[in-house]
This record gives structure tokens, sequence and C-alpha cells, in this order.
């Protein structure tokens, strides 16, 4: 094997951080009696020293990886490349989509955009896609089998498609809307940490609550367990609330499910406090209520996720309270003090 | 709790322990292939620093860290012949409450999993799946090569880049 000769001058060159990368992959290739010479001199810089600490605790980070969630699907699909070639020319395929879908956010946020008419994206067998969305954005893909995504605000979705088998979806954060094209043979399976809902032909949506998992089925049925649990089969209009501890089930509000696929919200009776949380899944623009008076306000209507200020201006018009715009935040406060 | 469990041993000894370990242990492996002697001479300079640092903060504490290293490996070759009774502190269970710190380590450990994954997610596909094959597979250098059809180095490069990310990340 020809190995490039590391020298001191070259590590520097590079800095610390890539340098360390640099030299804790050679190590790990099997280093040799020269770069552990070149190394000694170099740790002793402590920039180095900081550089060498970082890279080796993200290294030593998949140390206790075990049977990590996340991380089943990577090495699955990692391991089942048959034509390295063709698979590069497929992921640059993949990005060129993703670019597309993002050209075309605008359109495809339109309330009266019919259906995911725009990204379209390819899961193809043994591959991983992610597919994410900004705060703000939402999206929609279209999956090689002619089922669709929606991904709301500061979403990721992880696409792992077997050949022949499962269709393999994992919820890696927020919320997302899956319309599934029907397959018998082929069970389209949503993750989220250890609990899975599974369908067959179908539509419903899963949203990641802190470490809890929220399902509602719009339409068709859906069975959701966890690892070592009994499924539960859930009919539509219902919603499950998936805890680390147990499940929930009860009346789905699915007009909420169209509204945030349309850019909007419904508030019924919400307190200022929740409609404020909800809203700020989707801006950087931070609504802020500190006052508990003001807090336990309530407000209704359809407001647009994309338009901080203008719900804000909105309350301030119909409830006793200010808004005063801080930095990055619009605080709602009493209208009576100061 | 013997010399072999030095991280058991750091919380009160020094609290960031942990966080310079992994480092420590592959600067040790650089030297020796034996794992019960790492073991020792990274106990050796928690110990050290933790003798030495009586409350006042280190400037730099990463390159004091490495500067003890350095200085523990020197004095290696008089301990290898005369192995002090001394060089090692007892270290007590009981009072420097192994379990909330174990809870705390795990819970880490766990979150700097998770985002090492999320990290993972956003590298181009190949370079993912090259470090993936490497790092949690174990496959060999030149056979990642032979597969997918490009040099050691090439792999290499991946490896470097792949890493790189994860630490900007992390």
């Amino acid at each position: 094997m020809i190995r490039e000769i590391l020298t001191l001058e070259q590590l520097e060159r590079l800095g610390a951080p890539e340098a360390a990368a640099l030299l804790r992959v050679r190590q790990d290739a099997g280093g040799d009696d020269h770069d552990d010479a070149v190394f000694d001199e170099w740790i002793a810089d402590p920039a180095n020293a900081e550089a060498w600490t970082r890279v080796c605790g993200v290294w030593a980070s998949f140390d206790d990886a075990g049977d990590d969630a996340g991380l089943q699907d990577l090495r699955e699909a990692a391991q089942e490349k048959p034509a390295p070639r063709q698979r590069w020319g497929f992921a640059i395929a993949a990005s060129l989509a993703v670019v597309a879908a993002t050209g075309g956010a605008l359109m495809l946020n339109r309330p009266d955009d019919k259906g995911p008419a725009g990204g379209t994206l390819v899961a193809d067998a043994g591959t991983v896609q992610t597919l994410t969305t900004a705060k703000g954005e939402h999206r929609s893909f279209a999956l090689a089998d002619a089922s669709t995504v929606t991904l709301n605000t500061d979403s990721v979705v992880a696409v792992a498609y077997r050949p022949g088998g499962e269709r393999r979806l994992r919820l890696l954060r927020g919320q997302a809307y899956f319309k599934v094209a029907p397959d018998k043979a082929r069970p389209f399976v949503v993750a989220f940490e250890d609990r899975t809902v599974t369908a067959l032909g179908t539509a419903f949506e899963v949203r990641a609550e802190g470490d809890a998992m929220r399902v509602v089925l719009v339409e068709g049925r859906v069975s959701v367990s966890r690892t070592g649990g009994a499924p539960v089969v859930m009919r539509a209009g219902q919603q499950l609330l998936a805890g680390p501890q147990g499940l929930t089930l009860s009346t789905a509000d699915v007009g909420a499910v169209d509204d945030w696929q349309r850019g909007v919200v419904t508030f019924r009776n919400t307190t200022l406090k929740a409609a404020a949380a909800e809203l700020n899944r989707y801006a950087d623009q931070r609504l802020v209520v500190t006052d508990p008076r003001v807090a336990r306000l309530t407000v209704s209507g359809v407001f647009r996720t994309d338009d901080t200020g203008r719900f804000a201006r909105t309350v301030e018009a119909i409830l006793p309270v200010r808004v005063a715009a801080k930095g990055d935040t619009l605080e709602i406060a009493a209208a009576d003090t100061n | 709790m013997s010399a072999s469990d030095p991280v058991r041993g750091a919380p009160a000894a020094m609290p960031e322990a942990a966080v310079y370990r992994p480092a420590l242990i592959q600067y040790f492996r650089r030297k020796t292939r034996d794992q019960t002697e790492i073991e020792d001479l990274v106990q050796d300079v928690f110990l050290r620093i933790a003798a030495r640092r009586s409350g006042e903060a280190v400037e730099n504490l990463a390159g004091y860290v490495f500067q003890t290293a350095a200085s523990v490996l020197a004095d290696r070759h008089r301990r290898r012949t005369v192995r002090h009774a001394d060089a090692h502190v007892e270290f007590d269970t009981e009072r420097h409450g192994s379990t909330d710190f174990d809870a705390v380590r795990i819970l880490e450990a766990r979150q700097s999993l998770q985002k090492a994954v999320a990290a993972l997610q956003s590298l181009p596909e190949r370079t993912r799946t090259i470090f993936v094959l490497r790092r949690l597979e174990g496959h060999a250098y030149r056979d990642i090569a032979s597969q997918f059809g490009i040099s050691v180095s090439a792999v290499e490069k991946h490896m470097v880049r792949a890493v790189q990310h994860l630490v900007s990340l992390s």
C-alpha cells in the first residue's frame, strides 16, 4: 500500500481540526511509527490537543452504538450496496431532485396547491434518503411507489425502502403526513424511536412530541406498536399518543392535518400561551408570553403559520394586549402595564 | 474499585475526565497495545491533574492534559522496573457516589450518539456509507477501497471528511 508520509508542516497547513481527523483516521487504518513521531510534536500545541480531544470524543461516541434504532437503518443501507458507481450517479440524481423541490417550494406551499406535485424523490432500493424541511417550510415528496410524504415545519424523515420488501421510513424530527399507495405485499412502516406505525393503504400523520409519538389516522387502517408490545389497531378519525409508558386513543382533529399542509393553523378557544407555542414551531421570530394573565386569554380563528407578526397584530386588535418587538422576539404583554 | 476503572474514579478527581478519556486512550495506544497498561496510564494522568490542580483554573486544559500525559509516559520506564505501591490511589465508591455519575454519563453518551447519528444523515451518501462500513461494520480500509473501486487513501479522505463533519456538528 502506498501511503503519503505526514510532516508536521503539512499538518499545520491543514489546521487543527482537519489534522486531528486525519491523524485519527490514519491511526484507525493501521498507523505507523512515522505518524506517531509526528503526532508527538503535533499534540504539544494546546490547540491541537483540543482538536484531538474533540475528534476522539466523536469517534468514541459510536463505541456503545449497540442497537441504536437510528443507526440500524443506516447500517442496513450501507451493506446493501451492490454497484457503487451506479449508486453515486443515483445520489447525484437524488440531490438534484431535492434541489428542484426546494426551487418549487413556493408554488408547493400555496394553499390551493393540489396534492404533492412538487418534490419527486425516488426512494431506491437499499439506499437511505433523508427528507428535510427548514423552520417555516412544508414540502411534499413522491416516493418510488407513488406514496407521498408531506413534511411540516422543521422535520426530518429518513426513507429506506428494501428491495421488494418493507417500505420503511423513520420520523427523526417534527411532523409528517403519509399517503400510502396500496401494496399488500410491501408493508409501509413508519418508525419513531421504538414505536412503529404499519399501514397497507391509508393516509395518516405522525408527529414527534418530545419523546412521545402522536399518530392521526385520516383514512384507512393502521396498527401501532412498540418493540415487544402488542399492536393497537386505529380507525379513521382517531388519534393515538404513544409515549414511553403507554398508548392513549382519542378522537382526532383531522382538519388540523389538512390545515398545516395549507400553511394555516386553526385555534378554537386556544390559550395565547398554547397558540404562541404552536406558531413558534414555524418561525424564528418567537412569540413570548410571560404575564400569566395574558397567557390565559384565548383566541379563535384560522391563522397563517408563515406570518407571526400578523397573528400578533390580530390579537392586539381583539384582546387587551400590547405587542412589542424585542430583537428576535415579539412580546405579548397586558395592555395596561408598561 | 481498582485502577482499571479510571472514569468511575474521575468525578471527584477530575470532572472533565470523561471528555478526555477517548483522546488519552488513543494517545497511549500509539505507544503500547497493552489495554491494561493503557488504562493505568490514563488513570495516572487524571490522578496527577487532580493532585496538582487544587482549585485554580487551568488556562488550556487540553494542553495541560496532554502535557501531563507526556510526563506520565516519560515516567513509565521507571515504573516498568520498580512499580511504586503508591502510584495508585484506591478509590472510595461510597464517597464518590458512582451511581449518579454513571447515569449522567450514560445519558451524555446516548445524547452524543444521537447527535452523531443525526450528523451522519446530512453527509453525502458515499461518504456516509464508507464511514458506516468502517466505523460500525468494521470493514477493512482496503476492502472498502476495492468495493468502491477507489484507492485506500481515497477511503481515508472520505473518513476524514466524515469525522470533520461529525465534529463540526457535535
